[in-house]
Formats: C-alpha cells, structure tokens, sequence
C-alpha cells in the first residue's frame, strides 16, 4: 500500500494537471484519466486496479458533471471491456498503448456525454488536438507507471511469444 | 492471483448490470455520502489553500451580512399580499406561514407536506392543529404539529395523523363559456402509482364530457359539507379536472384533479385563522423576516471550453441544493457540499431543479418546479416547467420569475430572470447584465 503511494500521489497531480490544461494553458484537453483507466486495466491485478478506478471516479464525479454512480459505471465498463485485450496484444509495442490509450478516451467521453445529454465532455467539447495529445502521451505514462508501480500489484502480462 | 482475485471482475461486472438502470435513468443522481467522498478528494487536491480554511471553519469567525434584495423584489411581495391577503379579507383571519422545505412523497409523486416556519412570535403554535391553508384561491391542506415542535402543512391528498384520508365534496364546472353540465363530486387521495395526486371517487353525472376543446378546463372547487368538512369554506379551489377514458366513444374511466400549483415550489401558505383569533396580531410578514448571510469566494472555474461552468467556491456552511446570490439574484446553485467547501453550477445547468414563483405580466403568481435546460448562444438561461400545462407558458412572457423555498439555505424571493421569450416550451431568462460581484449564501450552521 506504502509503495503505490507515489503512483496515487501522481495521479491525483495529472487529475489536476489535466483540469489546468483544459482549455487554459495550450487549448486542447488531453484526457490522462482514460490513460491511467486503461493502463489499469491492461497492466494492474484486480485488487490494484478497481480501487484505482473508485478513485478516478470520485476524482471525476467531484470536478465534472455527473453523479459518482455514473462515473463508476462508465469507467467499470470501459475497464472490463479492455481487461481481456490485454491477452491478445503486446502491451510493451508502442502503437498498441497508443491505439488503446486513444480508444479508451474516446469512448469515456463519448459514452457519458452521450447519458448525459449534456456537451460537457463532448467530443467536439475536448478537440481533436486533444485526442491527439492523448495519443502522444500514451507511451510516455504507460512508461512512467510502470516505474513507480511495484511489480508485485502489476499483473504479469500472460502472453508470451515463443519460437 | 487469488481465487477471489480471479473472480473479482466478474463480481464486478455483475454490479454493474445491476446498476445500470439507476445509471441509464438519472445520470446525474448523487447519494448522501458522495459529497464527503468528492470533498475528501478536493481537499487532497489542494491541501495547503483548502487545509487552513478546514482549520478555520469551526471557530465561526465569518461576519454576516444582512440580505440584499432586488429593486424587483417589491414586485415578488405585492404579488403574494394580493394573493395571500385579499383586500375584502380582514388581515387578522389569515396567519402567512413561511415553508422551509418538501417532506415526503405521497400520490402521483407530490410531497405529501411542507414544513412550515414557526414564526418568532407565535407561542402557542399547536392552536393552529387542523386548520385548513391557502394559497390564492387553492385550498392547500391542513396545518399539523409535528413532535420536533415544528409545524407541517399535510397536503389533501396525503394521510392524517390518524391514517384517514379526507374526502372532500367539490363541484367541477367549466371555465368556457356556454351551457355545460356541472358535476358533483367527492374527492380523495389517489394511489401512489397515479398521475393525479387526486381522485374522483364518485362524480354524478358519472359520463357527463369534460375534456372537448369547447369546455376544457373543468375547475373543481370544495363544496358545503356539514358531516366531512364543516370548516371549510365552499368556493376553495382543488385543481382542474382529468380525466382518463376513450375519447371516440365518450367512455370515462377514471377522473383525476391536478391542483393548480406544484407542491413541491409553494413560498408561503395562509392559514385560514376561527373568527375572533388573535393569533395574527403582531406576527410579521414572511418577506420582513431576512436571512443573515455569509460572503465567499471562488477558488476555481472550469474553463470556458467545457461548456457549462462549474466553480469551486469556499466558505458559509452550504449544502447540496443550496443557493449562491448576490444583488437579490440567484446566480448559482451547489452540486455538491460540504464543510464549506462546493461546487457550484449555474442556476440554467442540467439536472438543476428549482422551486419558483412565477409572475405573469399581470402580476398573477404561479408556484412552478423549473428545470435547467442549458444556455442558449447568446448566454441566456433556459428553463423548462414540466409542470405547467402545454400552452400555459405564453402567460409568462415579459413575467418575472423568482425562487420558492427549498430548505434554509434556498431563500424565497430570489430573481431567477425575467422571461424574455419562449423557444417551444422552454422559458428564456435574461440574464442580467451587472450581476454582483460579490457571492453570498445564507449564514449559520443547519440541519436538512
């Protein structure tokens, strides 16, 4: 628990580096949030990565529209519909955490627009430029979670490649 | 990877599904212990700003202010006194009891009461037990004393103490003009599962036709009744009568009464005082009693890019729901609160429900529950009344609207906007060009 306290730490300060970016800073919005949902639920064991994704939500239920129920719900499905992709991809292949990274983002966007009737999170509302800082980023915190998590709550990716 | 650890998604998934209904329904839904969560999480956000404000906050150091009204306030109290207090009635026969807030929910989704302010003044409040209450020309319920030493106005159609519903002798007639049959009826409490919160228990002429273009509305007011409700004056309006059949063949089903008010949004109700009651004599007017409040101040706003604004604003002691004004006007209302610390939506944003009076251009008032709809591209609120029958709205162009009463923190007599236009059914409030600069919200320490 002592151990993955540096990775709660920096979440919490992209949580609030991402609220700076938004519109403030260079425009687009990156969405790091669906990052770290999708890294948690590529990399992370159960016991890691479903108190991780209570946490965004309560981070995202706080700051944005929507009550807490919503926000776990859209999270949980997007977190059980990557969970088994990590099977059949190589996650250490750059334009895979990428690929799902920016898929991951786009449909959280999507979706709770979409039950909320409302253009808040709408994709026009974060741009294209920033889906495509999302994309950029994508590789870069995948690497940095990677070191400040401990292995022993990172799930060991089961596919292995042999000649 | 532990079995339970295996299995855990699963679990999860499964929770998921349960829950998808409450999700799918009522997105923005937020339950009573979230507003700690999201407060918790605020505060890790942003300890060293939030922390010394927390450290602060029970010392109760805050200076209030006295409230600041409108100059359309005077508007929003002539209103009501020719409402309440009509001038052919005397002003001793009639007590003006401020509500706090809904209690309950009872037929066809109406609180089943309100709970009253007890007025500073008023000693021996349970005289007023069982006397009957009014809001312009509506009957509206009877007053009972609560064991909290508070005072509750029970709506017509929820249960007395002892369990009875109250059956009520009215007349339905038209407000068209011509030769139409009038009916008489009983009236009771409907099920929970109606659409009405009134039913007609019994109507003689039994299939006589209301509902033609040439006689709707049916207006049902009370009638004399020596054995049910020797106390209550004949003429009292219940509400308007709906009924439920087949139109192509006349076929009446069942019969309804809608009231003519939202329950949920009425600001004040006049008790109707026995003749020769001293009761009301030096208890002052519910609009000459002003709340104190408390200034604050905003720590974040969303960026503009987001669409509708958010901002995160400390100090008083608001609650969800709670109003943030300044100038008389309600600018804001909280989404989540707690410990002094909220965030705060615009009173247009979706999902916001406000308690309102509105005022039609002829100064005629008419409780309503508005909705946030959104702005529109020149940055004016939108509202929608779901309540107020389709085509009711053009009454209202050119009107003001103002706050009902929503618990402490929510006070009556707020300008929300002045209606500027209509688009379909939505209401446009203007949006006032000078708001204040300073933020308020009502001052001192509450229970919900």
């Amino acid at each position: 628990m002592i151990r993955s306290l540096p990775f709660l730490a920096v979440i919490f300060l992209i949580f609030r580096g991402e609220l700076f970016l938004l519109g403030r800073a260079f425009g687009p919005a990156p969405d790091i949030l669906g990052l770290v949902l999708c890294y948690s639920a590529l990399r992370l064991r159960p016991f890691s990565g479903l108190p991780l994704l209570l946490i965004l939500a309560i981070l995202r239920s706080a700051y944005l529209p929507g009550g807490l129920l919503l926000h776990c719900w859209v999270l949980g499905v997007f977190y059980l519909l990557l969970r088994p992709l990590g099977r059949f991809f190589v996650l250490e292949r750059l334009p895979i955490q990428m690929g799902l990274g920016l898929a991951a983002s786009l449909g959280i966007s999507f979706t709770t627009a979409l039950l909320l009737q409302e253009g808040t999170l709408f994709l026009p509302a974060r741009g294209f430029l920033g889906f495509g800082v999302t994309l950029a980023l994508a590789p870069g915190l995948f690497f940095l979670f990677d070191l400040l998590l401990p292995l022993r709550i990172r799930q060991i990716p089961r596919k292995v490649f042999v000649e | 990877m532990h079995r339970l650890e295996s299995r855990l998604p699963w679990f999860f998934a499964f929770a998921l599904l349960l829950s998808s209904p409450w999700v799918l329904r009522d997105p923005r839904r937020r339950f009573p212990y979230e507003d700690w969560a999201a407060f918790g999480v605020t505060l890790l956000e942003r300890p060293l700003s939030l922390g010394s404000m927390v450290f602060a906050h029970g010392k109760g150091s805050s200076v209030t202010f006295p409230m600041e009204r409108s100059p359309e306030f005077e508007l929003y109290k002539r209103a009501l006194a020719d409402t309440l207090l009509p001038k052919n009635t005397k002003r001793k026969l009639r007590l003006l009891l401020p509500v706090r807030g809904a209690q309950g929910q009872g037929a066809g989704g109406a609180p089943k009461g309100l709970r009253l302010v007890v007025p500073e003044g008023l000693k021996d409040y349970k005289v007023l037990e069982g006397l009957p209450a009014v809001f312009g020309e509506s009957f509206v319920g009877r007053i009972e004393a609560t064991k909290k030493d508070g005072l509750l106005l029970r709506f017509p159609w929820a249960k007395s103490k002892e369990g009875n519903p109250e059956r009520l002798i009215a007349q339905a007639r038209s407000q068209k003009k011509g030769q139409f049959p009038s009916l008489e009826l009983i009236v009771e409490p409907a099920g929970t599962k109606d659409p009405f919160p009134l039913r007609v228990a019994l109507a003689n002429p039994n299939q006589a036709q209301t509902w033609t273009a040439d006689r709707y509305p049916y207006w049902v007011r009370i009638g004399e009744s020596r054995e049910l409700h020797p106390d209550l004056p004949s003429g009292l309006l219940l509400g308007v009568l709906e009924d439920e059949g087949y139109p192509q063949t006349g076929f009446v089903l069942r019969r309804f009464v809608r009231p003519l008010f939202d329950p949920r949004a009425l600001p004040v109700v006049a008790v109707l005082l026995p003749r020769g009651s001293e009761i009301a004599k030096g208890i002052p007017l519910p609009w000459e009693r002003e709340p104190r409040t408390v200034k604050v101040e905003i720590l974040w706003r969303s960026p503009r890019r987001l669409g509708v604004l958010r901002y995160l604003v400390k100090g008083g002691h608001p609650h969800r729901g709670d109003a943030l004004f300044s100038g008389g006007r309600l600018r804001w209302v909280y989404d989540w609160a707690k410990e002094g610390l909220g965030m705060a939506v615009p009173a247009f944003a979706k999902g916001v429900r406000l308690p309102a009076l509105a005022l039609s251009k002829g100064g005629k008032p008419r409780a309503l529950l508005l909705r946030g709809e959104g702005m529109d591209a020149e940055g004016h609120g939108l509202f929608s009344a779901p309540s107020l029958p389709g085509g009711k709205e053009k009454l209202y162009q050119g009107g003001w609207i103002f706050t009902g009463v929503a618990g402490k923190g929510f006070p009556a007599g707020l300008v929300v906007g002045k209606v500027k236009s209509l688009r379909g059914p939505l209401f446009v409030l203007e949006t006032p060009k000078n708001p204040g600069s300073d933020l308020f919200v009502v001052a001192g320490r509450r229970e919900r």
